[in-house]
C-alpha cells in the first residue's frame, strides 16, 4: 500500500481527486495588543504556507556599542536546554529562520503550516526575547571580530556613503569591531531588556485564514511583554568627504552622494525612478536584452573608456535618504569624474518621455514581481505597519511612480545640487581629485 | 536513568537511544531527568507540536490552483494555470540540451543561447533590448542537460508583445557568420572563467560519472569544441531539434487560456512537426570514478560525493525527493555547534560541526528522463578537506540503516513548506514544463502531499539501501588537495561495512 502510493509520478495516484480552486482577492487586518504590541494580517489568496515576519525598531542607528552583533552571533545558539527545545521545535517543524539587522530595525522572518502556528509563535517568542546572556559572550565578541573580513574595494565604496553623509551618527554608524569596549556580562541583557520592548514590536502574517485566531495565538505569547517606550533619533544629513590611500593598480573608486528623499516624503518615488532610469553595471560583455542595457549607464557612462564600473544608490529611511553614483576607472582620469556625474545627472533635466516611460515600466515590473512573493509582501506589511501603523498600498505606490513627470525629476535634481554633497574616494595618496569646495566653486555655488 | 514518555501522539515514535532501550520500557513509569551531560542522542521527550498522522497532509494543500492544457495541430503542448497574480510569464521548454549535442561541437546549445541576443530576422540587436526595456519585461534563456528553456515575464496587458518577441527570439534568431565569430571569441574568454565553484564541481561530477555520454559534457563546452561550432552545424542543431513536438508553452500568472491559446496558434502554429533524427537517447551509463584537480591558489578545498539516483520516472523518485531534505544543507553561522538541536536529529550537521573550519554543504538531487544523481557538495579549508567526504558517505549510509521518525518528520515539514511556497511564476511555469515532459501530466501539489506524507521510514531505508548500499560513487575534488584526497577504493568502501569510520 505505502510503496503504490509513495512511488510511480507517471501515473496518476488512484481514488485522489485535487480540488481546483481559484485564488481570491486578501484582505489585510490589524490590531494592537494593550501593552502596544502591533499585529497585521493578510488573508490567504491561495492556500499556502503562513509567513511571519517580526519587526522591532531596533536597528544600528540605535547601537553605536554593537550590541545587535553579538545578538545575531548568539540567536538561536543557546547552550541552555530549556531554550534548545523551543530551537527544536522550530526545526522539526521545517522552519527556516531567518534574522536580519538593519539600520533602522531587525526582522525575523520564518513560515510554517497554520496548523503548527500555536507551537512556532511560543517558540519564536522564546528565541528572540529571551536570549539569555551566557558565559560565552565573549567567545561571540571575539567570532564576530573574527568573520569581519577586509572588505573589496567596490563594498567599501558603498559602505562608506551613509557614515559620510550622517558623519558616523544614526543612520552613519558603521559595522564596529566590538573591542575597544569592556563589556560585563549582562550588559547585552539590560540592553534587550530596555530595547525590545512592546511598543517596538510588530508581528506580521500572510497566508492566515481568521485575523482573531492569530491574534489570540500572539496575544497569549507576547502580553507580557514590557511595553517600553518609543524612541526616535532623528537623522542629520551632513554631507562630507572620506578619503582613503589604496594600492590598486591606478585605479580608483569614487563615489559622490547627495541628500535625497525619505521613504514616506513625495519625491521618494521620483528618485527610485532615477534611479533606474540610471541603472547599474560594468562592462558590456554582461547582460543581454531585457538585462538593463539600455539605461544611462551604458548609453553614456561607459563610452568613456576609461571608466569601467557604474553603481547608482537609493538609501531611504524613514526620516531621510540618499542618493549615490559611484564610478570605478582609472586613476589618470580622477579629475574629470565628478564632472562626470554632475553633467549626467544635469543632463537627466531634459530627458525623453519614452525613457522615462520605459524606466517606469522596468520599476512597475520589479514591483510586481516583488507583489507576487509572500515574502517580499511579509515584509512590507510589516515595516509599513511598524514604522507607520499602515496598511501597505501596492498599487498606489505603482500609481505616484506612473505619475513622475520630467517636472518632478528636475525638481529633484535642483534640490540634489543644492544639497551638501558627500564624497567618497579611494585611491593612491598621490592621485589629484577636486575637493568638494573646488567642486562647489565650478558649479557657482556659494 | 528513568524515562517517561510523552504521553501523546508522539509517544508512538520510536526513539532509539544510545544508551536507553526503549523496547523494554514502559513509557508510563520511567522519568528521566535531562541534563546538560546527557549524551547527543539519548533523547528526553519532545514536545507536542501536533504533528500530522501519516497519510494525512495540511489543509492547505488540498487545494491546486485551475489547470488547462491543448495541443496545437502541429504537435505543440500548450498549457496554463491562471492566478490573480498581476503579471504574466511564459515558458517555452524545448527538448533540446547536451545530451543531444555531439561530441565535436559540444557546447552549441549554450552558443546558440548567447547568440540570441544578437538580433532576429525581425529585430535588430538594440531593437531587441529597447522592444523588451519598454515593456519592462524580464527575459531569461536557460540551457541545461536535457532542456533549453525560454521565459519572459511582462505585465498582462503586452501578452501579445510578449510572445512576439518569444517566438521571434527562439524561431527566427539570425545565425551570420559575423555574429558567430564575435560570440566564438566572447565564449572563448568565458570558458576561462571558474569562480562560481559549484558549478565547476558539479560539472565535474556529471563528467566523470557518466562517461562517454553527452549528457557528462559540459553545458559552455571545452576549447576546441566551441572552436568547431559553424553555421552550418547552428542550422543543422535547431532544424532537428526546435520542432513542435519538442516543444511546450507554458503561462502562469493573469492569463486567459483561450487567448493564450489563440495567441500560440498565431505565432507557433508554423512550426514544423518534424527534423531529421536526433542524437542521445540513449541511457548514459554511471560510472564509478574519481576526478582530482589540484590547485594550490586557492584556499578552500571542494568535493562533489555522488551517488547514481532514480530518474523522473522511477518508483523511487519521491523517496528521493525526501532523502534531499532529509539530508538538507549546513552553513557554520547558522548550525555549528556541538549539542545544537538541529544536530540532535542530523547526524551529517553533528559531523561536519567536528570539523574545523567548515564551509558550506549543500545536498543536491538530480533527476533526468532515464537516470539521476544524488550527492553532497563540501568545502572546507584545506587542512580539514579530508573529513568533509567522510561524513558525507557516513550520513549517506546512516540512512540505509536507519531513518529516525524525527528526521522524516522534518524532511516532510520542509517538502510541505517548499509546496507552499512555490509563488513565484518563473519556477511554477518550469515546474509545469518539466512535469509535462517528464511526467507527461500536470502533478498537483495535493497528490505529491499524499505520496509524501504516507512515506514510512521503513520502507524509506528500503529504497535507501537499494541504491546507495555497496555502490559505485562518482567523485570530485577541487582546491589545494594534495594530502587529503584517498585512492577511489577506500571512499567506495564506505558504502559498505567493509570500511568502517
Amino acid at each position: 500500500m505505502i510503496r503504490r502510493l509513495i512511488h510511480s509520478s507517471f501515473k496518476p495516484l488512484p481514488n485522489h481527486h485535487p480540488i481546483y480552486v481559484k485564488d481570491f482577492i486578501s484582505s489585510v487586518q490589524k490590531s494592537k495588543l494593550s501593552n502596544g504590541v502591533k499585529i497585521i494580517t493578510e488573508s490567504q489568496k491561495f492556500p499556502s504556507t503562513v509567513n511571519i515576519g517580526i519587526v522591532i525598531q531596533v536597528g544600528t542607528r540605535d547601537d553605536p556599542i554593537g550590541y545587535l552583533n553579538i545578538y545575531k552571533e548568539l540567536f538561536l545558539k543557546s547552550r541552555i536546554k530549556a531554550d534548545q527545545m523551543h530551537y527544536l521545535v522550530l526545526d522539526l517543524l521545517g522552519c527556516n529562520i531567518n534574522l536580519l539587522i538593519e539600520r533602522e530595525n531587525i526582522y525575523i522572518n520564518t513560515s510554517c503550516l497554520e496548523d503548527h502556528l500555536k507551537h512556532v509563535i511560543p517558540a519564536l517568542k522564546h528565541a528572540i526575547f529571551h536570549l539569555k546572556n551566557p558565559e560565552d559572550t565573549s567567545e561571540a565578541i571575539e567570532k564576530f571580530n573574527s568573520k569581519l573580513e577586509p572588505e573589496s574595494k567596490e563594498d567599501s565604496l558603498k559602505n562608506f556613503v551613509l557614515p559620510t553623509s550622517y558623519s558616523n551618527k544614526t543612520l552613519g554608524i558603521r559595522c564596529p569591531r566590538i573591542t575597544e569596549c569592556k563589556l560585563e556580562n549582562d550588559d547585552l541583557e539590560k540592553f534587550l531588556k530596555k530595547k525590545f520592548t512592546a511598543e517596538k514590536t510588530t508581528i506580521a502574517a500572510t497566508g492566515i485564514t481568521d485575523h482573531k485566531t492569530f491574534e489570540s495565538l500572539v496575544a497569549e505569547s507576547f502580553s507580557n511583554l514590557d511595553k517600553g517606550r518609543l524612541e526616535f533619533n532623528p537623522a542629520i544629513y551632513t554631507g562630507g568627504t572620506y578619503r582613503e590611500n589604496i594600492d590598486d593598480n591606478d585605479m580608483i573608486y569614487m563615489c559622490l552622494g547627495f541628500q535625497a528623499a525619505g521613504f514616506f516624503e513625495h519625491d521618494m518615488a521620483t528618485f527610485t525612478v532615477i534611479k533606474s532610469i540610471i541603472g547599474d553595471g560594468g562592462g558590456f560583455n554582461i547582460g543581454g536584452p531585457g538585462k538593463g542595457m539600455r539605461s544611462r549607464t551604458f548609453t553614456k557612462f561607459l563610452i568613456y573608456d576609461f571608466l569601467k564600473t557604474v553603481k547608482s544608490y537609493n538609501h531611504a529611511f524613514t526620516d531621510s535618504g540618499v542618493f549615490a553614483l559611484s564610478l570605478v576607472g582609472f586613476e589618470k582620469y580622477a579629475e574629470y569624474m565628478p564632472e562626470i556625474i554632475l553633467n549626467e545627472l544635469y543632463d537627466l533635466a531634459y530627458i525623453q518621455e519614452e525613457e522615462l516611460n520605459r524606466a517606469k515600466n522596468i520599476i512597475t515590473r520589479e514591483a510586481l514581481i516583488n507583489y507576487q512573493r509572500s515574502l517580499s509582501r511579509l515584509e512590507d506589511l510589516a515595516k509599513n505597519c511598524a514604522f507607520f501603523y499602515n496598511t501597505p498600498d501596492e498599487f498606489g505606490y505603482l500609481k505616484k511612480i506612473s505619475q513622475v513627470s520630467v517636472e518632478d525629476i528636475r525638481r529633484s535634481l535642483l534640490n540634489m545640487f543644492t544639497s551638501q554633497f558627500s564624497m567618497i574616494v579611494l585611491t593612491d595618496k598621490n592621485t589629484k581629485i577636486p575637493d568638494l569646495e573646488t567642486i562647489y566653486k565650478r558649479m557657482g555655488r556659494k | 536513568m528513568a524515562m517517561r514518555a510523552c504521553i501523546n501522539p508522539l509517544s508512538k515514535l520510536l526513539m532509539r537511544s544510545n544508551s536507553i532501550l526503549t523496547s523494554k520500557v514502559n513509557p508510563s513509569t520511567y522519568i528521566l531527568n535531562p541534563t546538560q551531560d546527557s549524551t547527543q542522542f539519548s533523547k528526553s521527550q519532545l514536545v507536542n507540536h501536533g504533528e500530522l498522522e501519516d497519510g494525512v497532509i495540511p489543509e492547505a494543500l488540498k487545494y491546486s490552483l485551475p489547470f488547462y492544457q491543448d495541443t496545437l495541430s502541429n504537435g505543440l503542448r500548450v498549457a496554463s494555470e491562471p492566478s490573480n497574480v498581476p503579471l504574466v510569464t511564459l515558458t517555452l521548454q524545448i527538448k533540446a540540451g547536451v545530451r543531444n549535442e555531439s561530441f565535436q561541437m559540444n557546447g552549441i546549445g549554450h552558443f546558440l543561447k548567447k547568440l540570441r541576443a544578437r538580433g532576429t530576422e525581425k529585430r535588430s540587436r538594440s531593437q531587441l533590448a529597447a522592444d523588451l526595456e519598454n515593456i519592462g519585461a524580464a527575459f531569461n534563456i536557460n540551457t541545461g542537460k536535457e532542456m533549453t528553456t525560454f521565459q519572459i515575464e511582462v505585465q498582462p496587458k503586452d501578452l501579445a508583445k510578449a510572445i512576439d518577441i518569444l517566438a521571434d527570439v527562439s524561431l527566427s534568431s539570425k545565425f551570420n557568420k559575423n555574429f558567430i565569430e564575435e560570440q566564438r571569441e566572447a565564449s572563448l574568454a568565458g570558458l576561462r572563467d571558474t569562480r562560481d565553484v559549484r558549478k565547476f564541481i558539479l560539472e565535474n561530477i556529471h563528467y566523470t560519472a557518466f562517461r562517454d555520454h553527452m549528457i557528462g559534457q559540459p553545458i559552455r563546452g571545452n576549447q576546441i569544441s566551441v572552436g568547431n561550432i559553424t553555421q552550418e552545424g547552428i542550422k543543422d542543431y535547431v532544424d532537428a531539434h526546435y520542432i513542435a513536438p519538442r516543444m511546450i508553452l507554458v503561462a502562469t500568472g493573469s492569463v486567459n487560456h483561450e487567448e493564450f491559446r489563440g495567441l500560440a496558434e498565431k505565432h507557433f502554429g508554423n512550426v514544423k512537426n518534424n527534423g531529421r533524427d536526433i542524437i542521445g537517447d540513449d541511457k548514459p551509463v554511471f560510472t564509478g570514478s574519481q576526478v582530482q584537480i589540484r590547485d594550490d591558489d586557492v584556499d578552500m578545498s571542494h568535493a562533489g560525493i555522488f551517488y547514481l539516483a532514480p530518474s523522473w520516472n522511477s518508483e523511487d523518485y519521491f523517496a528521493f525527493q525526501i532523502l534531499q531534505r532529509l539530508m538538507g544543507d549546513y552553513r557554520p553561522a547558522r548550525d555549528s555547534i556541538i549539542n545544537h538541536p538541529h544536530l540532535q536529529y542530523n547526524y551529517l550537521h553533528k559531523w561536519f560541526g567536528e570539523i574545523e573550519d567548515f564551509g558550506e554543504h549543500d545536498s543536491y538531487y538530480i533527476p533526468y528522463s532515464d537516470t539521476g544523481l544524488f550527492g553532497h557538495y563540501a568545502s572546507t579549508l584545506d587542512l580539514s578537506g579530508f573529513f568533509a567526504p567522510h561524513a558525507c558517505l557516513k550520513a549517506t549510509r546512516k540512512a540505509t540503516n536507519y531513518v529516525m521518525e524525527a528526521e522524516k518528520y522534518r524532511a516532510r515539514n520542509r517538502y510541505y513548506n517548499d509546496l507552499l511556497n512555490n509563488n513565484d511564476l518563473f519556477s511554477q511555469g518550469k515546474e509545469i514544463a518539466d512535469q509535462l515532459y517528464y511526467a507527461k501530466r500536470r502533478i498537483p501539489r495535493s497528490e505529491v502531499a499524499k505520496r509524501v506524507s504516507v512515506a514510512d521510514a521503513r520502507y524509506l531505508e528500503k529504497v535507501y539501501t537499494n541504491w546507495l548500499w555497496d555502490c559505485e560513487l562518482a567523485l570530485a575534488f577541487y582546491g589545494p588537495i594534495f594530502t587529503q584526497v584517498r585512492l577511489y577504493g577506500t571512499y567506495r568502501g564506505y558504502t559498505n561495512d567493509s570500511n568502517q569510520v
